[in-house]
């Protein structure tokens, strides 16, 4: 029996700790990223696994493995988020301001930026019934399961033009200032 | 059974770890983990062995502060091995779990100070990385403390388990699904999440125009 939702609602929250000391103007930056890398999971995804699997499926018989599959989404979902975070950082332009609004802005921005990074890395988990293992995806409890129903990928998959609609904007709102 | 206070401890001594991991970076973490690694096998493998050695350290130690090496060197053989039986074992019963946590906040320690010859630069990945050794250093002494089964802190390859089981978590867990959450999630998910995205666009738009412009 696991309690995975515990996990993702702590980790939720330590991204919020970490919208606060990294400030907002930065956390901003991770969300542009988060966003643009789930847009090229939900448009894109299933047609670059399809590709993989078509042509090299052949050779490579794990290509079809829903560990693959799983491992795929969530390897180019955290490697988009390494980047953002470590790499080549989209930080807007402009200071945040001291004081207590920006810290709830900062808590606020990291809160959003963890529901996509954790909800998405546990919907594609989820997806493929767990394939890492730890989890046992048919012994989940009611919250686990009301919860997956709100993760982003679930929530923006049938309508993934106003995820670029947001992108457009975050990037505009990126040289604001 | 692992209970809500134990939960809202654990997640606490992560988040505090968490924070510090983010300002220390990935390095002098990686270093922490190591350490906490090494130190967490032998908690786990050799728990009784450490406590004895533990022990004997004290020991040791008092019969320092107390001159026994000096009736030693004077040959007073029997006033050395008198003091040494005045001397009570501290960790024993109840209070074994203590010698635990001394080894493991010491590793902690030694870790942080191995991390302060590498130079410090913030990362969130050191964050992760500062949460995990957070939760190892819970795994190892929370058990010992409060009654908790080994196994509801499982960490791999060293420990086995079965993940955590929050029966009183699950039960106000189940009790929140009746709150109105679900509904206000309900609401921002509807329409292809299009709510959820006005606010994120309001969010970034109001903090954009709080933001100062930089200095040239």
């Amino acid at each position: 029996m696991s309690q995975i939702e515990y996990f993702w609602i702590i980790i939720v929250l330590l991204f919020g700790v970490v919208g606060i000391v990294r400030t907002y103007s930065r956390e901003l930056g991770v969300t542009t990223m988060c966003v643009a890398a789930l847009l090229l999971l939900l448009k894109f995804g299933d047609k670059i696994l399809m590709v993989l699997q078509d042509h090299f499926a052949d050779d490579f018989s794990w290509l079809i493995s829903p560990r693959f599959a799983a491992g795929f989404y969530v390897v180019v979902f955290l490697l988009v988020v390494f980047i953002s975070y470590q790499g080549i950082t989209l930080a807007f332009k402009g200071n945040a301001p001291k004081g207590a609004v920006s810290h709830l802005l900062g808590l606020i921005v990291g809160l959003i930026n963890g529901y996509f990074i954790a909800g998405t890395v546990w919907f594609y988990l989820h997806r493929y019934d767990y394939p890492l293992g730890l989890v046992d995806g048919s012994n989940l409890s009611r919250v686990a399961q009301r919860i997956i129903q709100y993760l982003p990928p679930r929530v923006f998959e049938p309508q993934p033009g106003y995820l670029l609609g947001l992108l457009l904007l975050l990037l505009i709102l990126s040289v604001w200032r | 059974m692992i209970t809500v206070y134990i939960v809202i401890l654990l997640a606490l001594i992560m988040a505090i770890f968490g924070i510090i991991g983010y300002q220390r970076g990935i390095w002098p973490e990686v270093v922490s983990l190591v350490v906490l690694l090494a130190a967490f096998t032998v908690v786990e493998k050799s728990p009784q062995q450490l406590i004895g050695y533990m022990n004997g350290l004290f020991i040791g130690l008092m019969l320092v502060v107390k001159s026994g090496l000096n009736d030693l060197n004077a040959g007073d053989l029997e006033s050395a091995a008198h003091k040494l039986r005045v001397i009570e074992k501290p960790f024993v019963e109840g209070y074994e779990g203590f010698a635990l946590v001394i080894v493991m906040v010491t590793a902690a320690v030694v870790g942080y100070l191995l991390g302060l010859l590498i130079n410090k630069k913030k990362s969130v990945f050191g964050a992760a990385l500062g949460i995990l050794n957070g939760y190892i250093l819970s795994a190892a002494f929370l058990p010992w403390l409060s009654g908790l089964s080994r196994s509801d802190l499982p960490v791999p390859l060293i420990r086995e388990g079965e993940g955590l089981v929050i029966e009183t978590g699950r039960q106000a867990g189940e009790a929140a699904t009746k709150l109105t959450l679900p509904t206000v999630l309900e609401w921002l998910s509807l329409e292809g999440g299009l709510p959820l995205v006005l606010l994120i666009a309001l969010l970034a738009i109001f903090s954009v125009w709080r933001m100062r412009p930089k200095k040239a």
